[in-house]
């Protein structure tokens, strides 16, 4: 069943070329899809767009099959308590002069949620529920450490108790001994409550670890859709086969040979001289004359969509 | 003799709080194109490791408080502050992270390069050795790129240039901190088999700081694994991977394997690192470590030789000598 989805969507912020260009997406009820692609590709913006935090140029945000920009304030004011965003870098989504206990109260507060004697037990539950103590609730951010920045995040994203949860570069920020334990937890809480997530990182082990499905994004485009494991194993996008190349993984006898000629660096593949054709067209590895011209197909196969005119199936 | 040689250095910070022991007893070698890199998360010292041998260290509030740095036998720390600058940049270069500040947003790429090599050259030879260093960072077309300003360049060619810059003078060592850090993947991996190559062709050393056990394993030869301002663990790679000595080694190689545990969460290493303004007396690490006894909460690290190029700073190590 279909919580919530977006529909061609288009977002062009000023008069520059769309951070978002014709993206559509569905997300049922428990599930989790990550969305990964690199910076600029459109990942964040397709987050803020789903989460009804802006307001896409063109397409539709369905909730519950509701047009949330059409039908108007009411739809739109029921969005925060079924989709709830957590984002990027805890050190700057946090208010400094805000205790972790307010920061955690406060969408109880905005939603008209409980009394006070009802918040106060609420409150402290979630705080529970991401390990953090009441020492801690009493803390100001700057007195956290990275990984219990994340935890309040996590929290007050949890008060509304929300049916689907956004995560965007969850944990990107941490250290790695860190990260390991707020994925964990991330992993206890969805258990736990049953939600939906989407998770945005650029992170492939991340990815792999948390999501049953994929999205692949360059230049604002869905470049392939699929199941986790069928993408990473055959990739169908020359883009998604290189972005798995270049992972880094943590095993040197896996250690590519020594390059024997110096590695360039291709210039202006910048995003401002898109072509009319592929937005991967000029480092791909087998382009045609098509790619350079014409925009590529969607093309779905084995329960896989992929943006190309040549795909790998 | 080896190329560089850090012996027991010691680096404090002063802050309203009370010292900070950022580096703590630090010794390793480097090699002539050898490629070492130094792995540890925030806070364990690496940066100040880097900095403090190139003497770039903000001093007040940091201090150098003992320990040598020797360059081919001759102690860096002994110098008069004019007797670096022939150092710096024609012996030992370095790669800043987040080339966005490392280079200046008013100037453009052949100012800067420029800038590099007129330190140390004479004014003729500056636009040859300019070119020849972009060439050699792997940046294509680089008579257009020399009028260019950083922001009309991807995030991957201005690291780019600030390679560019620390080979313009011909180092024989490059110290790299987190140099691929703020890069998207496909970037970064690029840039690191660029550091690679330069350093078979131009027989450089590098020595690497990162916190990223995946850019350890493309990129190193020889490992040094960092934890509150001591060095742990060093170790050839393939070793260290395989079969980590210090207990930190393999909790901080687990965790970015995202390894599993048997009930199926990820392995995690417990709590966070020790407040090193007031540093335990006995092993940094006792407070988060699984194998910890009575003798590694009381008594000093001892330092371990395992064979094979390898030692470790534990009383109860992984592998036995």
């Amino acid at each position: 069943m279909t919580v919530l989805a977006g529909e061609g969507l288009v977002k062009v912020y000023g008069r520059g070329r769309p951070a978002l260009d014709g993206v559509s997406l569905a997300w049922g009820e428990r599930e989790t899809v990550a969305v990964v692609g690199e910076s600029g590709c459109g990942k964040t913006t397709l987050a803020r767009v789903l989460s009804g935090l802006l307001r896409p140029t063109e397409g539709r945000v369905l909730l519950d099959g509701e047009d949330v920009w059409a039908a108007g304030a009411r739809v739109r004011r029921r969005l925060p308590r079924i989709v709830q965003i957590v984002f990027q870098d805890p050190s700057s989504a946090l208010d400094p002069r805000q205790s972790v206990w307010a920061a955690v109260e406060e969408p109880l507060r905005l939603h008209h949620l409980g009394s006070a004697t009802e918040r106060r037990r609420e409150v402290a539950e979630l705080l529970e529920m991401v390990g953090l103590g009441p020492a801690e609730a009493r803390r100001l951010p700057h007195q956290l450490s990275g990984g219990q920045r994340q935890r309040v995040l996590l929290a007050r994203a949890l008060a509304l108790r929300p049916r689907l949860l956004i995560l965007d570069e969850p944990v990107s920020a941490l250290d790695v001994s860190v990260r390991a334990q707020v994925l964990n937890l991330l992993a206890r809480v969805r258990r736990e409550l049953g939600l939906g997530c989407l998770l945005i990182s650029h992170d492939l082990a991340v990815v792999r670890h948390l999501a049953g499905r994929v999205v692949v994004m360059h230049a604002g485009r869905l470049v392939e859709e699929g199941p986790a494991e069928l993408v990473w194993r055959r990739p169908a996008h020359p883009y998604t086969a290189d972005l798995l190349a270049a992972h880094l993984v943590p095993d040197p006898a896996r250690r590519p040979p020594p390059p024997d000629r110096p590695p360039a660096e291709p210039g202006g593949l910048g995003l401002d001289d898109r072509s009319a054709g592929c937005s991967y067209a000029r480092a791909c590895p087998r382009p045609t004359r098509t790619c350079l011209r014409r925009r590529p197909p969607l093309v779905a196969a084995e329960g896989r969509l992929c943006l190309c005119h040549r795909p790998d199936f | 003799m080896a190329l560089l040689e850090v012996g027991d250095l010691r680096v404090e910070f002063r802050t309203a709080r009370g010292r900070v022991r950022a580096v703590d007893g630090v010794s390793f070698q480097l090699d002539r194109g050898e490629a070492l890199a130094v792995v540890g998360e925030s806070g364990s010292g690496k940066t100040a490791l880097a900095l403090a041998i190139l003497r770039l260290l903000p001093e007040p509030p940091a201090r150098v408080t003992g320990g040598t740095v020797l360059l081919e036998g001759r102690d860096l720390l002994e110098l008069y502050p004019e007797e670096m600058l022939p150092v710096r940049g024609r012996r030992i270069a370095m790669v800043f992270q987040e080339p966005a500040t490392a280079l200046n947003p008013v100037l453009t790429i052949g100012e800067q390069v420029a800038e590099a090599v007129r330190l140390h050259r004479t004014r003729r030879a500056v636009r040859p050795l300019v070119l020849e260093a972009l060439a050699q960072a792997g940046i294509p077309d680089p008579e257009r790129r020399l009028g260019q300003y950083p922001h009309q360049l991807s995030g991957g060619l201005r690291q780019r240039v600030v390679v560019a810059m620390a080979l313009a003078c011909g180092p024989e060592i490059l110290i790299a901190d987190e140099p691929t850090t703020a890069l998207d993947v496909t970037v970064q991996a690029r840039l690191l088999d660029l550091l690679t190559f330069l350093r078979a062709r131009l027989g450089l050393a590098l020595l690497l700081i990162t916190h990223d056990l995946g850019v350890v394993a493309r990129t190193a030869d020889r490992v040094a694994v960092m934890y509150a301002g001591k060095l742990v663990e060093t170790s050839p790679v393939r070793p260290l991977f395989a079969q980590p000595a210090h207990p930190y080694s393999l909790g901080l190689l687990e965790a970015s394997r995202l390894a599993t545990t048997p009930q199926g969460d990820l392995a995690t290493v417990a709590g966070s690192p020790p407040d090193l303004t007031d540093p335990p007396p006995g092993c940094p690490f006792e407070p988060r470590c699984p194998r910890a006894g009575r003798r590694c909460r009381e008594e000093p690290l001892p330092s371990l030789l395992l064979g094979g190029g390898r030692a470790v700073a534990c009383h109860r190590p992984l592998v036995g000598p």
